[in-house]
């Protein structure tokens, strides 16, 4: 039976915590709740409290605890109750965390996943509990930002991301928790021997390129398949890592369609989409003859979720904004 | 303490005080020593701790701790390549005194900004837990650190878990320029935090003897299991906070010259003699203090700068940017 992306990461810490004795977890309610997103049911009992730590609301004690434990040779994955809350431990992460290899000529991998909750569920969460954060991390040298679209990418990320050797930033969208691999057109599964978070071309397309992650991901294959019934050929790319992105992966796509959209949930000042399209006009090699970025405007989530789906970039904007570019030769 | 561990002490203590000097010729001579700190005063607390520790145990440091890096098994020329900010500081000129890494003697870095060592501390210790090695953690901090709310957090997971901690209060009578009782409700660090289920103690920092047994007890209680400890050392800070800061703004001459009565130096060689060593070989054991920091000095002194490659290639593991 298909696994959802909540029951993709459960699996993925199951595997993690087996192959690796000396993986431990870190949060807030893991045992008593499941955690912030009822994933971790279970683990205290089979993995021990010595392996499996729950913590009181004290980020700052959550989040540095990771970094302590990495640096002393642990394989880390803290659970952060959301990524809004992140900032609680905001000078753990961009002042400790993200410079710790670099202060002290660390040439060990620091194996450490903080991993959250994120992006807008539309559920009544209002401002503080909705917020996509790639776009604040992206400002940050040392991180990585890690943000799956699908329960396989989901799992396979995740236990690449424990390896990778820099600590990672994992953007769980409150959207796709649900999402089952076959409750949408998921591109190729790329083999075993292939990282994921390396990112891929998940849809071939000659007209336009369109790069997007976490849920714009699961709009943006949702509005290729439309508008390959209207005629137009879309190229979709995943980049799964948003920071430090692939870009090479973007620019070969570029030489195809010479077109390029990005979709980012985050706020247009600042957004990696932005990042994205300059990019492409600097050093592509065939730099996008014309581009446009959908992003959440300026402003902030609201709690009702009908004004705030009216906010968030949706299918029906994707298709416009391809056929728009298409059109414009 | 037995007589020969005290003379071990004094010397720690000897260096310590020749590195402020050195430090302080350095920079009459307009010489770099980036973020440079005395530790005059101190003396006494950074070596007492420093001789209590084992090689395995983690040390959470103080940039002011001189006598404690050494103790932990940083060599002196090690030192001054921090203090220097040069290539043969243990940061190799990019995290300097402030930064000290030698993770195989213990001591895994530091935190940059005051406050987030508390939940560092949490993690090393529950890598001892982890891999049952029979370790603590020592984490240093002082007054203006200890307010920050991280210490309470961790102290609180500390308690809960039994981690191996000794949470190690600094007082030395001032948070860079406002007193201790202007800062902290008790009027004093330990008073605080004496709440939480472990032991807390205030001690006389400024003797030595005191300052290592009660480390060495609390130390030998978390690694075998019996949780972690808060220990205050009330002593006293002789150096303006650092190179740029003019005590004489917040700190009247009587007020320094009464700390100076406090000098632990003088206080640890008064009780030698006590013990039967003679002024004369003290006075030999400073002269060797001196001409063995000013060796370091020589042997560090021009070596080259950081690198810019470096840079690069350590921002991301094996230097890479995009995933491999």
């Amino acid at each position: 039976m298909s696994r959802t992306l909540r029951q993709s990461i459960t699996d993925g810490l199951h595997e993690i915590m087996t192959a690796h004795p000396d993986a431990i977890m870190i949060g807030e309610a893991l045992d008593t709740r499941g955690g912030a997103s009822r994933i971790t049911y279970g683990f205290l009992e089979k993995y021990g409290a010595q392996r499996v730590i729950e913590t009181p609301i004290s980020e700052n004690a959550l989040v540095g605890m990771a970094l302590g434990a990495a640096v002393a040779g642990l394989r880390v994955v803290a659970e952060v109750y959301s990524a809004d809350f992140l900032f609680c431990a905001g000078s753990e992460v961009v002042n400790d965390i993200a410079k710790w290899r670099y202060q002290h000529h660390w040439d060990k991998p620091l194996h450490l996943v903080l991993r959250m909750p994120a992006g807008s569920a539309g559920s009544w969460s209002g401002p503080e509990h909705t917020q996509s954060i790639e776009g604040l991390l992206n400002n940050v040298p040392g991180l990585r930002v890690v943000v799956p679209s699908t329960p396989h990418d989901a799992r396979r990320a995740l236990v690449e991301a424990v390896e990778v050797g820099d600590p990672v930033v994992f953007l769980e969208h409150r959207a796709l928790y649900d999402v089952r691999p076959d409750a949408s057109p998921s591109g190729d599964e790329p083999d075993a021997a292939t990282s994921v978070l390396r990112g891929r071309v998940v849809r071939e397309g000659a007209d336009v390129t369109v790069v997007a992650w976490g849920a714009m991901q699961q709009a943006a294959r949702r509005a290729a398949a439309v508008l390959a019934d209207d005629g137009f050929s879309v190229e979709v790319v995943d980049p799964v890592t948003v920071k430090p992105m692939n870009h090479s992966l973007i620019h070969q796509s570029l030489l195809k369609t010479g077109r390029l959209l990005v979709v980012d949930e985050g706020p247009r000042t600042g957004s990696v989409a932005a990042e994205v399209v300059v990019q492409a006009l600097e050093d592509a090699p065939r730099p996008p003859e014309s581009f446009r970025r959908l992003t959440f405007p300026d402003v902030h989530h609201p709690f009702d979720p009908r004004l705030e789906r009216s906010l968030l970039p949706s299918t029906d904007d994707i298709v416009a904004a391809v056929k728009s570019l298409a059109r414009n030769r | 303490m037995d007589p020969d561990a005290l003379l071990d002490a004094y010397r720690l203590m000897l260096l310590s005080r020749a590195i402020d000097d050195a430090c302080t010729e350095l920079a009459a001579q307009s010489m770099e020593v980036p973020n440079y700190h005395g530790a005059r005063g101190q003396e006494a607390m950074y070596a007492g701790v420093g001789i209590a520790l084992v090689p395995e145990d983690y040390l959470l440091y103080n940039y002011r701790a001189f006598a404690t890096l050494l103790a932990k098994g940083v060599a002196l020329e090690e030192l001054m390549g921090d203090l220097l900010m040069n290539s043969r500081g243990t940061s190799l000129g990019h995290g300097g005194i402030m930064h000290v890494t030698a993770p195989e003697r213990g001591i895994v870095g530091r935190n940059g900004v005051f406050g987030s060592k508390f939940g560092i501390a949490l993690g090393l210790a529950q890598e001892l837990v982890v891999n049952q090695r029979q370790a603590a953690v020592v984490c240093m901090f002082g007054e203006a650190e200890g307010n920050r709310g991280g210490l309470y957090e961790a102290m609180n997971v500390a308690a809960l878990r039994k981690l191996p901690i000794l949470f190690l209060a600094e007082n030395n009578g001032y948070a860079v320029a406002a007193t201790t009782e202007l800062l902290y409700s008790t009027g004093d660090m330990s008073g605080q935090v004496s709440g939480f289920p472990m032991p807390v103690i205030k001690i006389d920092g400024n003797d030595v003897e005191a300052v290592a047994d009660h480390v060495a007890v609390l130390t030998d209680t978390a690694r075998t299991g019996g949780g972690p400890a808060y220990l205050e050392c009330v002593t006293v800070r002789l150096d303006p906070h650092h190179a740029h800061d003019d005590q004489s703004r917040y700190r009247d001459p009587a007020t320094l010259e009464a700390a100076w009565s406090r000098d632990p130096l003088l206080r640890a060689r008064n009780r030698l003699v006590s013990l039967g060593r003679t002024p004369e070989e003290l006075g030999l054991e400073q002269l060797q203090a001196t001409e063995r920091v000013a060796a370091a000095v020589r042997a560090v002194i021009d070596a080259p700068p950081a690198t810019i490659d470096f840079v690069y290639s350590h921002t991301y593991f094996e230097g890479h940017g995009v995933t491999p």
